[in-house]
């Protein structure tokens, strides 16, 4: 069964210093409520909006990073139902459809999915105002009323949707975290704040009714519900029901979708031109301006990891895809050279303890060079793979002092002859077995090197270790 | 000729919050037919199609805001106080989840 | 007395400003019971304070440039601190927190505002019959309209409640009843006063303009509140231009205009309007060059500014939901739909319901095209008309209404009669172009007016015409008695 996903994703440009159509100040979340208002967003009468050209800048931005074709004006429409968060009861955005358009169209995003290059169309680009937030005392059950904290009125958000190119969840979170890594790069949203992304997935299987699910909050959560839906939606066909089409939601505690009770309001949300902001004419020479200062975006940054560090897609992929790691790794290829290694060690420990740890990466005090510094030491043999992955937890919170710690646990490397020969006996003489696997395969030899590590707590000298090795076994050759 | 049904008078009720009183609907009834009449004689102008929809009777762009915050209103602005009921700073809106 | 002289009175003498805040408020006193121009009076005290004030802060030899002299304000433009009611129940207890632009310009040259001025609820209507609270009476016989919907503000100017007035325009509510209290009114270019805290009707076409009993009080007041205004994205890109200036320029070149006669106007109108017209034409056509011209579908435009002012202001009045601002019913227990339901219901009054939902119909799925856009086309199709004859002449000139002030409750049963009265002021409100009511003559003691429209941004053009006209028919600074 054929499963087509599209998703709507809503974010906010967060880093606007005001609102998209009032100069209040964006950053609401520290204020009390109401505190971040004025005349305009709180849609008293009288009031008419007047656009940030920031906004608009970074819509085109965002259209450009995507692909799309961007339009020659820029028209807002108005969208009217309504709702006590919505202050003028109807919502100023845009509109795809004959005679209007949205600020941008027909672009795509490339991900690598299933083992093949994918892209995923992206139908068009929407800037419209955010609405304020409902809140209830107690649960929405017992309360008696409502209450609206108008501080996210107005604040501005891109809406983009995709074709229904997506074909599993897995795919959707793909295309998500691809998606969030452009829109990072840019610096259009930092979605580390709390509301600022949010998707609405659409999910049919092919020739039935198509479900949306409203209002996810995190991708992972997005890869959850569409599994759950997929799961759902087949158990019904299979059974031979079939698919209305309909609204749903995803609770995330239970892990489920819900169907949502029905609009109480109609669909029709009579659009029209909003009387209040003739369009906004965009020229060639500004999109190209806005082209020519894009920074490096994430596709670009991974062919020039490719390049620049020989590394493979894959291990480029995941690092530029969290863009603070491929910072965190840039910065430590300027004074260590292995950047295999570097990779490697930062993807799958160092990512792994990151996340295990809840750490927020734009706090991190651990430095490139502390790795580095790890790394260094790997090479001359001081440290073993082993202890560099049990150590790294303590040096990412910082707690340790590598030096210290290895003079602490006398770990300074052995490479006295005449000890390592001692050593290197004993063991021969403990694994007769090994020792005639490695008189037949020279390959073999690795586990007799390992277990000699292991009596000297990893601190033999390997290159040393080896020699000697070599040495006894080739006596017990002739 | 428009008639005027129940059920698109109650239909446009629902699409604008409004309720009409009996009273009110029999005198709308009789003076939305006339209104409509006029709006349809448009229709009798030949070729209006070839004119573009004229939304704004200037041709000027919207002007665009440098991106610069106000400072933050305080706690006691008024911009609410006196228009609206105040529950510790939010204002009290009916419920949205409907039984 | 005219304003151009008060000021200059207040200048010699700063004090004679008590005397004359006294002179207003006795006549408002006096006729305010019989003519009901206002929905809001400041107290005399506040008056005082205010006036003391002004006097203290810039001191008696510096006041600013209109200072004392008292205006009406329609109740729809916001004004911070004073109730703002648009007429309606639903705003009856609002108080803005703000002031509109025009009000912060015009509390920059020190008038006083004494006062909000009585309207059609939400600028709806043409006679200020449909006003919430009452109806106001025309000065000059008060059992008939003063017009609408700024009626409040002429009948305060033809009443002697005020020295000047602010109204608003958007399918003829200025000059409606300017010409029907014998008043000077004018609608500005669109986007030449800003909009911001103007309580929109339809925000296309809405535009606040002066009221004044003669063409120099008109003059002055344009320049305080016109120029570019950057909280409104409308907002013509121009500065402020000083009007008095290019008044007197124009009178002292005394060019002569080429002045098309619109014909099926005149036609269209009662005898008693169109003789007392054709007179002020005559006076008119004396000097300048005068031609008869024809413009087809003036029927179609009353049709099309109906269909898109009232497709706006279905969209405009959607905010009205008793929440944030406005009439308040109790809320506990019940869904949004239905407390908003209640509000707007009992909030709203007959023609505004009616014209909220016909809007709403006008734009639904289904209609638009048929109806909004429909409108939108013969919109632009009217402006290529009006900008062929504006090739040929300079301004175009009709009688401002069909008709003479009907009776209160005449047009009750009828709303087509009293829509199609507007047939000669939609145009100018459509195509943006600015148009002036300039008192024609009487007719059995009953106000006529003749309009004059001309091209965007020619403002003085009219101006200077008024200014003509108003030499020769002498019909200023008229004052009804009550």
């Amino acid at each position: 069964m054929k499963v087509l996903i599209g998703l709507e994703i809503h974010i906010q440009l967060t880093s606007l210093a005001s609102k998209l159509f009032c100069s209040t100040h964006s950053n609401y979340r520290e204020g009390n409520p109401n505190t971040y208002v004025c005349p305009v967003c709180l849609g008293l009468p009288g009031t008419l909006p007047v656009v940030n050209r920031k906004a608009i800048e970074y819509a085109i931005a965002v259209a450009k990073a995507l692909n799309c074709e961007i339009s020659d004006r820029v028209v807002f429409v108005r969208k009217h139902y309504f709702y006590p968060d919505l202050p003028k009861n109807y919502q100023i955005s845009q509109y795809d459809g004959p005679g209007f358009t949205p600020i941008a169209r027909n672009g795509y995003i490339k991900i690598f999915s299933n083992g093949r290059t994918k892209f995923i169309r992206i139908r068009r680009i929407n800037i419209e105002e955010d609405p304020g937030k409902i809140h209830y005392i107690g649960g929405i059950e017992e309360a008696q009323y409502s209450l609206v904290d108008y501080n996210r009125s107005g604040i501005p958000l891109l809406e983009i949707v995709t074709e229904p190119d997506i074909d599993s969840p897995k795919e959707a979170r793909i295309f998500l975290d691809k998606l969030i890594a452009i829109l990072e790069y840019l610096g259009a949203v930092d979605t580390a704040l709390e509301g600022s992304f949010r998707v609405d997935a659409n999910i049919s299987i092919e020739g039935y009714g198509r479900v949306e699910i409203k209002n996810i909050g995190s991708i992972k959560d997005v890869e959850k519900a569409l599994m759950y839906e997929i799961v759902r939606q087949k158990r019904i066909v299979e059974q031979g029901g079939t698919i209305a089409r309909e609204t749903r939601h995803w609770d995330e505690r239970k892990g489920i979708t819900v169907p949502l009770r029905a609009k109480e309001f109609e669909e029709d949300y009579r659009y029209f031109p909003d009387p209040d902001l003739p369009p906004i004419r965009i020229s060639n020479e500004v999109v190209n301006r806005i082209l020519s200062r894009l920074p490096e975006l994430p596709d670009q940054r991974i062919e020039r990891f490719i390049m620049q560090y020989n590394l493979d897609e894959y291990r480029a992929t995941v690092l530029v895809l969290n863009k603070w790691l491929a910072d965190f790794f840039e910065e430590g290829t300027k004074i260590y050279s292995n950047y295999k290694r570097l990779a490697d060690v930062l993807i799958t420990d160092f990512l792994r303890w990151v996340k295990e740890l809840s750490l927020d990466v734009k706090k991190l005090s651990v430095k490139p060079h502390d790795i580095v510094k790890l790394l260094e030491l790997l090479d001359r043999g001081v440290l073993s793979i082993k202890m560099v992955k049990e150590l790294m937890p303590q040096v990412i919170r910082g707690e340790i002092d590598i030096d210290e710690y290895i003079r602490a646990m006398g770990y300074t490397r052995i490479d006295d002859e005449q000890y390592l020969e001692q050593i290197a006996l004993e063991t021969v003489r403990e694994n007769p077995k090994a020792v005639e696997d490695a008189l037949r395969n020279p390959k073999a030899i690795n586990f007799l090197i390992g277990a000699i590590m292991k009596k000297t707590g990893g601190r033999a000298d390997p290159q040393k270790t080896r020699d000697i090795l070599m040495k006894i076994l080739n006596s017990r050759r002739m | 000729m428009l008639i005027l049904s129940e059920d698109l008078i109650g239909y446009l009720e629902r699409l604008v919050l409004i309720k009409f009183s009996d009273i009110e609907r029999k005198r709308i009834s009789v003076e939305v037919d006339k209104i409509v009449s006029l709006f349809n004689e448009l229709k009798n102008i030949e070729n209006l199609d070839r004119y573009e929809p004229l939304f704004h009777v200037h041709e000027i762009s919207s002007p665009l805001r440098e991106d610069e915050a106000l400072d933050k209103v305080d706690e006691e602005h008024d911009m609410l106080r006196g228009n609206a009921l105040l529950v510790h700073g939010y204002v009290k809106a009916p419920k949205t989840m409907v039984e | 007395m005219p304003v151009y002289r008060l000021i200059d009175e207040f200048s010699s003498d700063v004090y004679k400003v008590f005397e004359y805040v006294d002179s207003i408020y006795d006549r408002i006193e006096r006729v305010e019971g019989k003519v009901r121009a206002f929905i809001t009076i400041i107290p005399k005290e506040q008056v005082y304070n205010y006036v003391e004030n002004l006097i203290k802060n810039y001191g008696s030899k510096n006041l600013p440039k209109l200072f004392g002299v008292m205006i009406g304000v329609k109740d729809n433009i916001s004004t911070k601190g004073i109730r703002t009611t648009c007429g309606s129940r639903m705003l009856e207890s609002y108080i803005p927190p703000y002031d509109a632009t025009v009000i912060e310009k015009l509390k920059n040259t020190g008038v006083i505002i004494h006062g909000k001025t009585n309207m059609d609820e939400f600028a709806m209507g043409s006679t200020t019959e449909t006003s919430a609270f009452y109806p106001t009476k025309n000065p000059w016989d008060l059992n008939r309209v003063p017009g609408g919907s700024s009626g409040g503000s002429g009948a305060a100017l033809a009443a002697g409640e005020a020295s000047i007035a602010l109204g608003s325009d958007t399918g003829g509510s200025i000059r409606n009843p300017a010409a029907y209290t014998m008043v000077y009114g004018l609608k500005p270019t669109y986007g030449l006063v800003s909009r911001y805290g103007l309580i929109a009707y339809a925000s296309s076409m809405d535009q606040i303009g002066p009221m004044a009993r003669n063409t120099t009080d008109l003059a002055l007041l344009l320049t305080v509140i016109s120029g570019n205004d950057p909280r409104d994205s409308t907002s013509l890109p121009i500065s402020t231009t000083n009007y008095i200036e290019s008044l007197n320029e124009q009178l002292h070149k005394e060019p002569r205009l080429r002045i098309g006669i619109l014909r099926e106007l005149f036609e269209g109108s009662d005898d008693s309007v169109r003789t007392v017209a054709y007179g002020c034409i005559d006076k008119l056509c004396s000097y300048h060059e005068c031609t008869d011209i024809s413009m087809p579908y003036t029927r179609e435009a009353v049709a099309a500014y109906y269909i898109i002012a009232m497709a706006e202001a279905s969209s405009n009045l959607s905010r009205y939901d008793g929440i944030r601002y406005g009439l308040k019913v109790p809320v506990e227990g019940r869904s949004w739909v239905d407390v908003y339901t209640e509000v707007r219901t009992r909030g709203f009054g007959y023609e505004v319901k009616k014209r909220v939902a016909l809007g709403a119909y006008v734009l639904s799925m289904g209609y638009r095209d048929m109806y909004y856009i429909r409108a939108l086309r013969f919109r632009r199709m009217l402006k290529e008309n009006i900008d062929t004859i504006f090739n040929k002449v300079d301004v175009v000139a009709s009688p401002t209404m069909p008709i003479p002030p009907p009776k209160l409750g005449e047009f009750f049963e009828d709303p087509l009669k009293i829509y199609l009265a507007d047939v000669s002021t939609v145009i100018a409100n459509l195509t943006g172009y600015p148009a002036i009511s300039v008192p024609a003559g009487f007719w059995n003691g009953l106000p006529v007016g003749l309009q004059l429209m001309s091209k965007p941004l020619s403002e003085s053009m009219l101006l200077y015409l008024s200014a003509q006209l108003e030499e020769m028919t002498k019909l200023r600074d008229l004052i009804a008695e009550v």
